[in-house]
């Protein structure tokens, strides 16, 4: 069925994952150095870097699926494409969390300037925001996936971004030894509010397409909660990336709970940009449903069908 | 100028020719198609029956998405309202083949860009029709100019009440169907 | 140098028209010739498949001779002296121990010319060739011609004003004659379809009756007994122009609608309607359909029906109705080509199947030719209709009864697939002394063969349609390039063997184009080859005259249309119209009905496919990988069988598979199974021969002579009681 999205998989999935965790971590911590919190500059610049390779590798996922890698520049070539404008946002993501880094080396001769640093920080917070917001958009331009169409992508996507942006700070803080502070304890309440948002809003998402949506947008939906997609979404996107770690944020913020918790809700994060992308079904065209054989067994017998002429060839002695 | 065509499906008996045809003019590798022909039905109850088949490939959107999305502008309308791919700009992200509701885009591995019919457009700057037309057995397939009010295609859209399919979508597009 | 080659395209009877382009001898394109009045520029798939055709790598190239044991799948390379040599040698012998008859052949449709093989066969002194004529066109040809002097095959549906499609589907199979159809219907012509199935073509019709299987013949009376009964047929021509229509409206008074509507399913008032619409609609015509021809007994008493139709309704020969051609006067057709008259009469009789099936061998092809002759100077070919009758012939081969069958060269034609009874016809190919096939494939039945020769496919040899040699028009078409490889046309190879039998005085020819040729010259134009008239004429019309009768008179013992056929019953037949009981159906078999609850349609053309052929052209392979057996959504819920499952089909003969197709177009208890099935990608050796009995509905049909045709010796392929089941486990 080609109706299925199937031409963006786990690697697209993969960097709308890891951009958007590199992208909200950043913001976090930018956030944190904006309200003048002491940490900061104990953390902002090891934690930007990190984000920064995050969304690197994420970038890099998005390269490694196009099929002429050394024209990879021709993305910027046109800048009314929501597709290159988030390739300008990723750029500057990118550009601007590093500049931002440097600002916590001592060594770099610019570290001290403070009010500088902070103009960055809401640059590249502005940048990140962008960054996490254009998938949705982007999405919503495939006219024919009304599973897409639902207004709420974007705050959906920012919502999930953040949850999993915090998340990767609090698994951070942990390691950097801070597991048992204000810092964490704060983050860890903004975490579960997050997660109860996102639940919220993934249900009032799909609930919307259900009663109002197209018809193969209510398929898709079908295929989330009852069919195909189901233990992926509901099993691990809804229940073990949300749920459980919402309940956990009740329980404190013991450090070991805040790590169970935050690689739940990375996890879920992951397979929630996974199976929105693949769920989209494409609006079906009349009698598509009677297709005789799909693209790929087609493409797969074509293979077999013409090796096996080529060995029967000398048989035959032609 | 602006290309377009009409397909009557009052004529079209979902026999392949324009698939086959069309695979061998653009050499496209063998379970490549730019063209599908679907079978809708039998519908209905034993013998109270209705079926018909509709051909669908690009339908060269005077909005398309695939336009409107391509990074690269690799995807591109012509002056002629055609939408033509300059494979030398694809990067091969397969946005188009997202975005574009009619699932006519396809990713030709061994040229590593997407493809899909190209209303022939040199046979048209050469004077000839599209190579489904000219293959089609039960003349089903019209082409024309959209822009030519009182030409043949137009002529047939308003006789036969011929429409795009999935209007509603607001692509915008220049093929048309007469409705069985 | 680029030339453009005005070529015939080969891949069904329809014979459009191509032009090619070729570049120092190597076709690079081949696309519809606009000028042609069939196809018009266009090509269906398979006609835009052929340079995939002709170029494929497993195309015959070189004569190749069977090494090992026969079916082993070894073969060697050999010269096509050694093998034409050999051939000779064998047949020489053969015919020394055991008469002429022994060598028989069997022939595919219209990809050969078979005047040659007449020729060579009345040379040689046999009469046993044989086609699946019996199941395509010759019952209803043979019982028009004995009504009506030849058969009325070119309804102008341009001009009719109904046109009923009787089991006929052109919209997968003949593709130029439905954009006809279309077109007329445009225009406003009436649609009737009638068909089991809801066919492509059905689903454009007007009116469809959605008939039970195989019960044509009840709904063909009923129309008579409507059409007579209510004053509603041509008194004048009836009057004036026929014999027999007493005899005919006392026959067809028990055939009421109410009866017919217990047989075909359709309500009385339904069928009293169509009737009324096609005998009010004048003029009107019927399309011949090759169901029809497909019932086995009672086959030609169907055919009697539909003449009787044609004829009283006033629709013979008129504008807009049944036009009947009758022979071209000028070029030298099929018939004068074959020297029917040097077979000896002892031979004649010899003929297998001229003691039982006697319309379609030489005691009713004499009586036919006297009297065309008389009428219209010349006759129909023998070929097709004067022919051994193939099960018949199968059993010879097996049982050498009632005179052994030893020999046997096949050309165009695939018998393990393409017969009723594939086992038996597999038995019998096996029971041969020496078996030649000519083919541009290897195929499941050349697999079987001592010799498998390489045949020229349409775009290196010329073409010249006649449809049968019976149409009064000819449309002539040139070869794009020579042969590729060692490839040859047929007409070079009975050439050829008939050289090295003793026949070189009959064969004075070097190539086709001198042979069609010297056909052309009568007509009088002033060409120098046959490729000038290719290129300035191409085509040569009779001038198109109506209602002939009335000068020429009628070609039958009479001199009028015989409602009631005097050759039939001077043959031994039932002269009228009468129903007959399928052979494998319900109402024949009630007893069966418990363990065989479903009917069987084992016919019908399907795109992209045309009979057993182009299953190795990958595109065209892609579009229809498998077989499909059609099965109705209620079926197929109450044996839980889900789409594209295989599916086990069988009969009391035979049992093969083929992936379920749920579809609403076939009712609850029918289905209808896909024809031609084979794999060329499967194990050639014997006994997989590449999947011949896997898929092939000819396993499951019986071609026992008791259950053929009366006067045709078709075999049943409609109507036959299976079951079906789930293959266990997946393929």
């Amino acid at each position: 069925m080609e109706q299925k999205q199937g031409y963006w998989g786990w690697l697209a999935a993969g960097y709308l994952f890891l951009a958007a965790l590199g992208a909200m971590i950043v913001s976090t911590v930018a956030i944190m150095d904006i309200l003048d919190i002491k940490v900061v500059s104990q953390i902002n610049g090891w934690i930007s870097l990190v984000a920064l390779v995050l969304a690197g590798v994420g970038s890099l996922f998005l390269m490694v699926e196009l099929t002429h890698i050394f024209r990879a520049y021709l993305i910027y070539a046109r800048p009314s494409s929501i597709m290159c404008i988030g390739s300008y946002l990723l750029t500057a993501f990118l550009g601007l969390t590093f500049i931002y880094a440097t600002f916590f080396f001592d060594f770099i001769p610019w570290a001290g300037l403070v009010v500088i640093r902070k103009i960055v920080a809401v640059l590249t917070i502005v940048s990140a925001l962008g960054l996490v917001a254009y998938p949705g958009l982007e999405l919503a331009e495939a006219r024919g996936r009304t599973f897409w169409n639902g207004g709420g992508l974007v705050a959906l996507f920012i919502t999930n971004g953040a949850a999993t942006g915090l998340a990767g700070v609090n698994i951070m803080l942990v390691l950097f030894g801070l597991g048992v502070s204000q810092y964490v304890m704060v983050l860890n309440l903004i975490l579960t509010i997050t997660l109860i948002i996102q639940l919220t809003m993934i249900s009032s998402y799909l609930w919307g397409i259900k009663l109002t949506g197209a018809k193969e947008a209510q398929a898709s939906v079908a295929s989330l909660v009852t069919g195909t997609y189901r233990f992926k979404f509901m099993g691990i996107v809804v229940s073990i990336g949300t749920v459980v770690p919402l309940i956990l944020g009740f329980f404190g913020s013991l450090p070991q709970l805040v790590v169970v918790a935050a690689v739940l809700v990375l996890v879920g994060g992951l397979l929630f940009r996974r199976v929105f992308l693949a769920v989209a079904l494409r609006i079906v065209m009349p009698g598509e449903e009677n297709q005789t054989i799909s693209d790929k067994e087609a493409a797969q017998l074509a293979i077999r069908l013409e090796k096996c002429w080529a060995q029967k060839a000398g048989w035959l002695k032609n | 100028m602006h290309w377009g065509m009409v397909i009557d499906l009052r004529r079209c008996v979902g026999c392949h020719a324009c698939t086959i045809a069309c695979q061998n003019e653009n050499n496209l590798p063998l379970a490549l198609k730019y063209c599908k022909i679907f079978k809708v039905g039998p519908n209905g109850e034993y013998p109270n029956l209705t079926s018909y088949n509709i051909p669908i490939a690009c339908m060269h959107c005077e909005e398309a998405p695939c336009v409107e999305g391509c990074p690269t502008g690799a995807s591109h309308r012509r002056e002629d309202g055609i939408i033509a791919i300059d494979a030398d700009k694809c990067v091969g992200c397969q946005f188009c083949m997202l975005v574009c509701p009619y699932g006519v885009r396809h990713m030709n591995k061994e040229a590593g860009a997407v493809e899909k019919c190209t209303l022939c457009f040199e046979r048209l700057e050469a004077g000839k029709v599209t190579r489904c037309v000219e293959t089609c057995q039960l003349k089903a397939r019209h082409i024309g100019d959209l822009d030519d009010e009182t030409g043949e295609l137009m002529r047939l859209i308003r006789k036969d009440n011929a429409q795009p399919l999935y209007k509603h979508l607001g692509t915008k597009p220049s093929v048309y169907y007469i409705m069985p | 140098m680029s030339d453009l080659k005005k070529v015939a395209c080969h891949f069904c009877h329809m014979n459009c028209g191509m032009l090619a382009e070729v570049d120092n001898g190597v076709i690079t394109k081949v696309t519809g010739d606009p000028e042609h009045p069939f196809n018009q520029g266009a090509q269906c798939p398979r006609g835009a498949s052929a340079l995939d055709h002709l170029n494929h790598p497993n195309r015959i190239n070189y004569p190749l001779k069977q090494i090992g044991k026969r079916g082993a799948g070894q073969f060697e390379r050999v010269s096509w002296q050694e093998a034409l040599d050999d051939i000779a040698a064998r047949l020489t012998k053969l015919k020394a121990t055991y008469g002429a008859e022994t060598l028989s052949s069997l022939g595919g449709t219209n990809r050969t010319d078979d005047f040659a093989r007449r020729r060579f066969f009345n040379l040689f002194g046999s009469p046993n060739v044989a086609h699946t004529a019996p199941v395509c066109w010759i019952p209803n040809f043979l019982v028009e011609s004995a009504s009506y002097g030849w058969a009325a095959f070119d309804p102008e549906i341009a001009g009719s004003r109904c046109v009923i499609i009787w089991g006929h589907n052109p919209a997968t199979s003949y593709l130029p004659e439905m954009r006809g159809l279309l077109q007329a219907k445009a225009n406003g012509t009436k649609i009737i379809v009638i068909d089991p199935i809801f066919s492509e073509t059905a689903a454009k019709a007007d009116l469809w009756l959605a008939i039970r299987p195989g019960s044509d013949n009840a709904l063909a009376l009923a129309w008579l007994n409507v059409i007579i009964n209510e004053g509603l047929y041509d008194y004048e021509f009836v009057d004036e122009w026929t014999v027999g229509f007493d005899e005919l409206s006392e026959r067809v008074e028990e055939y009421t609608p109410e009866w017919a509507a217990e047989k075909t399913g359709i309500s009385a008032e339904v069928i009293a309607e169509a009737a009324r619409i096609y005998a009010t609609a004048k003029p009107a015509c019927i399309q011949w359909g090759v169901a029809t021809d497909q019932f086995g007994r009672g086959s030609s008493a169907g055919a009697q029906a539909r003449v009787a139709l044609r004829v009283i309704c006033g629709n013979l020969d008129v504008p807009g109705g049944d036009v009947m051609p009758g022979p071209h006067p000028d070029f030298i057709t099929d018939w004068e080509m074959e020297l029917n008259d040097l077979l000896p009469l002892a031979q004649r009789q010899k003929q297998l199947g001229a003691d039982k099936f006697k319309l379609n061998t030489w005691p009713g092809y004499q009586l036919l030719t006297d009297n065309m002759v008389r009428v219209w100077g010349k006759s129909i070919p023998a070929e097709w209709f004067c022919e051994a009758n193939a099960p018949l012939l199968f059993r010879a081969m097996v049982s050498q009864q009632p005179y052994p069958v030893k020999a046997c060269i096949v050309l165009a034609n695939n018998p393990l697939i393409s017969y009723a009874n594939s086992k038996l016809v597999y038995q019998a190919l096996k029971s041969l002394d020496l078996l030649v096939v000519m083919d541009y494939w290897m195929t499941p039945s050349a697999l079987l063969a001592d010799y498998v020769l390489p045949a020229a496919s349409w775009l290196e040899r010329p073409v010249m349609t006649t449809t049968y040699g019976v149409s009064d028009w000819l449309i002539a078409s040139e070869r794009a390039i020579e042969p590729m490889f060692e490839r040859k046309t047929d007409a070079d190879f009975w050439r050829e063997l008939g050289h090295r039998l003793g026949q070189v005085e009959y064969w004075p020819w070097e190539s086709d184009e001198e042979i069609f040729k010297q056909r052309l010259d009568p007509i009088g134009l002033e060409v120098d080859s046959y490729e000038e008239f290719v290129q300035y004429y191409r085509m040569a019309f009779a001038p198109r005259e109506y209602r002939k009768y009335q000068e020429r008179g009628v070609a039958t013992p009479s001199g009028k249309v015989e409602l009631k056929s005097s050759i039939l019953e001077q043959l031994g037949y039932d002269p009228l119209p009468h129903y007959v009981e399928l052979p494998f159906g319900s109402e024949a078999k009630p007893e069966m009905v418990a363990e065989y609850p479903l009917t069987l349609i084992a016919g019908g053309g399907f795109m992209p496919f045309f009979h057993s052929e182009h299953r190795e052209i990958t595109r065209i392979r892609l579009l229809k990988p498998y077989p499909r057996v059609a099965i109705s959504p209620v079926l197929a819920s109450q044996l839980s069988i889900k789409d594209k499952e295989w599916v086990w089909i069988e009969t009391p003969t035979g049992r093969i598979k083929q992936q379920a197709l749920i579809t609403s177009a076939v009712a609850p208890n029918v289905i209808q199974a896909e024809r031609g099935w084979w794999f060329p990608e499967n194990s050639p050796v014997d006994p997989d021969l590449m999947g011949a009995f896997d898929s092939n509905v000819n396993v499951c049909l019986d071609d026992d002579p008791n259950t053929c045709d009366e006067a045709c010796g078709s075999w049943c392929t409609r109507a036959v009681m299976c079951r079906i089941s789930k293959v266990g486990g997946e393929r």
